[in-house]
């Protein structure tokens, strides 16, 4: 195992990290930007080092400065978090150029992955059903309306470099397909630098379900059964959980282990999601990979009792997850819902600010991925996410009645600065989500008032 | 005494917030933070920025000097001048107060209101910008006219452009806030007389 990991990340994820390296003895290095000095991770961490400024492309995606730190600290491996330099592949093979090992998938796989429409020719040649759509870049508006006849509308138009509900747009009719390939093309050089996009059938009401796969470096690979995470506005999801409300046992189990096959396919390695379209006709579709730890992950840390961090860092260090297939049992239901510093009455204005006070849901089978401290700043630089509540249930009714409890604990108050936890408890007690009903739809639709 | 430090602090800030957001002449300014008082009187009228027009013919419309409260009315501002801010607390330290008096507190008396001042506050903390690109024409000027829901600006906050609008119909008489600037919950950005 590793004798110093450097977690090049912030809020709660680099916290997660370092506390489940403090467990197994190894020694951390917390990298963080001038933004985040009070951040706990910063005194919870072996050693912490400024790497910058608080925009993050001087700090948090500046590579140099993170290597940088490694060479300074003596760290032999970087555990990347999620977003930032999570799944640049540029970045994991500096990292090997460096001799540190990246905690993720090897550059190849990343780079593979991380061109949107090659990763879904390659996931669709590796069994998995995908959406009808161009899989390679579109190079002009005549050529989309041409694509566009072989796909079916309505469409939408995506960033080759995309990720995270950017850098898309979506033609209801082929009358539009001109405006929202410009749309989609101006909106991708500006978020990712690469105005490549391509060209998918648009599912406008479906489920959203995902598979956590676990793969060793030579074709081990084992999955951690399938959550839904259909509770998203704007494409950002909101409430995540495990198992998937209403799909039969035997269909999680045939999916999951598609996925798996998959996943050796393509020589996937470390911990990844699988990410799905269920239509309402039942069919699955495959939309991308997520080469890293997904944020929702304590949903099935909570069913499984495994600690996804952990196996990240025992396959980057022996080439083999910690577990087997057999030792993954799946138990009860998990939620986790995403306390963000949004204000949903004012169209989800984000509100950082400074924390005058702050109680934070606990009790029992109630886990909270914290890192927001009373009297700190949260920065306006960085995501919104102020925790994550999970809660873990024998069954679904009581983790909805055990979330909803955990929610009512919870307060955060500042000057200017409000919380989504009554949105996010108006959509647990919404009669579709109760009867696990939902799709994407729910959450855009939904007015809490 | 820590507290009293921050509270003058605050009353500064808002006083010089307040003064800026008039955009004329103050000739005096009074805050009192126990029971929440504001209290302003300046000088009018000014139609013009020409300092020649500040003792214009007394036929200009109706009599002042006016009080205003914290709402913000104010004159047909005009930015003369920098206001001169002090802050004093009582010897319990319980109170503070502000006064300020601005270089242009020796003009007529004469002026009205036939508009109200305002400002455009902040909605949350972020950094502003002026533009909606980069290079690009700034989405308004100080002497424009705005109406209702027109944006102003753009607000990045947590990686999202939020869009700035005006809430009334007026005109930008000054822009308190450099572009690309950090900016706190509530700071004003726009000084505005509505129309």
């Amino acid at each position: 195992m590793f004798g110093t990991v450097l977690v090049a990340n912030r809020g709660e994820i680099a916290l997660r990290v370092v506390r489940t390296c403090k467990e197994m003895g190894i020694r951390t290095v917390a990298v963080y930007s001038s933004a985040d000095e009070d951040s706990p991770v910063v005194r919870m961490a072996d050693e912490a080092v400024r790497i910058g400024p608080p925009p993050a492309r001087r700090s948090y995606l500046y590579a140099p400065a993170i290597l940088q730190a490694a060479r300074l600290t003596g760290a032999e491996a970087i555990h990347p978090g999620y977003g930032f330099v999570s799944e640049d592949a540029d970045f994991a093979e500096m990292c090997q150029a460096e001799g540190l090992t990246f905690i993720g998938p090897p550059p190849e796989v990343l780079a593979m992955l991380g061109d949107k429409a090659e990763a879904l020719r390659v996931l669709s040649a590796a069994g998995l059903p995908v959406l009808p759509g161009t899989h390679r870049p579109i190079a002009s508006a005549g050529e989309a309306v041409e694509a566009a006849a072989g796909i079916g509308f309505p469409i939408i138009v995506k960033a080759l470099s995309g990720g995270g509900g950017r850098g898309m747009a979506i033609a209801m009719h082929p009358s539009e397909l001109p405006e929202a390939y410009a749309r989609a093309r101006s909106a991708a050089r500006a978020v990712f630098g690469d105005e490549r996009v391509y060209l998918e059938r648009y599912v406008e009401s479906a489920r959203h379900v995902e598979v956590q796969v676990l793969a060793g470096l030579h074709g081990q690979v084992l999955h951690l059964g399938a959550r839904d995470c259909s509770v998203q506005r704007r494409r950002q999801k909101l409430i995540e959980e495990t198992p998937v409300p209403g799909l039969p046992e035997d269909v999680a189990a045939e999916l999951c282990e598609r996925t798996v096959e998959a996943a050796r396919a393509v020589g996937y390695v470390g911990a990844g999601t699988f990410e799905f379209l269920l239509d309402d006709a039942g069919e699955f579709h495959c939309i991308e990979v997520n080469c890293r730890i997904q944020v929702e992950h304590p949903v099935t840390e909570l069913v499984t009792g495994v600690d996804l961090v952990r196996e990240q860092l025992h396959v980057a260090a022996t080439g083999t997850p910690g577990i087997t297939q057999d030792d993954v049992r799946l138990n009860g239901a998990a939620i986790e819902c995403r306390v963000n510093a949004e204000d949903p009455a004012r169209g989800f204005l984000p509100t950082p600010g400074t924390i005058e006070s702050l109680t934070l849901p606990a009790g029992p089978f109630t886990r909270v991925d914290d890192h927001v401290r009373q009297g700190m700043r949260v920065s306006p630089f960085y995501d919104p996410l102020l925790a994550k509540v999970s809660v873990w249930a024998p069954d679904r009714e009581q983790a909805i009645a055990r979330m909803e409890r955990a929610l009512s604990e919870c307060v955060v108050t500042g000057p200017g600065v409000s919380t989504t936890t009554a949105f996010l408890a108006g959509l647990l007690a919404h009669p579709l989500f109760r009867d696990g009903k939902h799709t994407t739809a729910l959450a855009e639709t939904f007015d809490p008032a | 005494m820590a507290e009293h430090g921050d509270l003058i602090e605050a009353v500064h800030r808002h006083a010089v917030g307040f003064v800026e957001s008039v955009g004329g002449p103050i000739r005096r300014l009074k805050v009192t933070a126990g029971e929440v008082t504001l209290e302003a009187e300046w000088a009018g009228p000014a139609d013009s920025a020409d300092p020649a027009d500040h003792a214009g013919p007394a036929d200009r419309r109706a009599p002042a000097p006016h009080g205003a409260t914290s709402n913000g009315q104010g004159p047909d501002g005009v930015v003369s001048g920098a206001a001169l801010v002090a802050a004093t607390v009582d010897a319990h330290g319980t109170r503070a107060a502000v006064t300020a008096a601005s270089q242009g507190a020796s003009v007529t008396a004469n002026g009205t209101a036939a508009t109200t001042a305002s400002v455009i506050p902040s909605p949350t903390v972020g950094t502003f910008y002026r533009c909606p690109e980069p290079g690009a024409e700034p989405f308004v000027k100080e002497g424009d006219l705005v109406t209702p829901g027109q944006q102003v600006a753009i607000l990045e906050a947590m990686k999202l452009m939020n869009p700035i609008h005006a809430l009334t119909a007026g005109r930008i008489t000054r822009i308190l806030v450099e572009d690309a600037a950090a900016v706190e919950y509530g700071q004003a950005l726009f000084a505005l007389e509505e129309s």
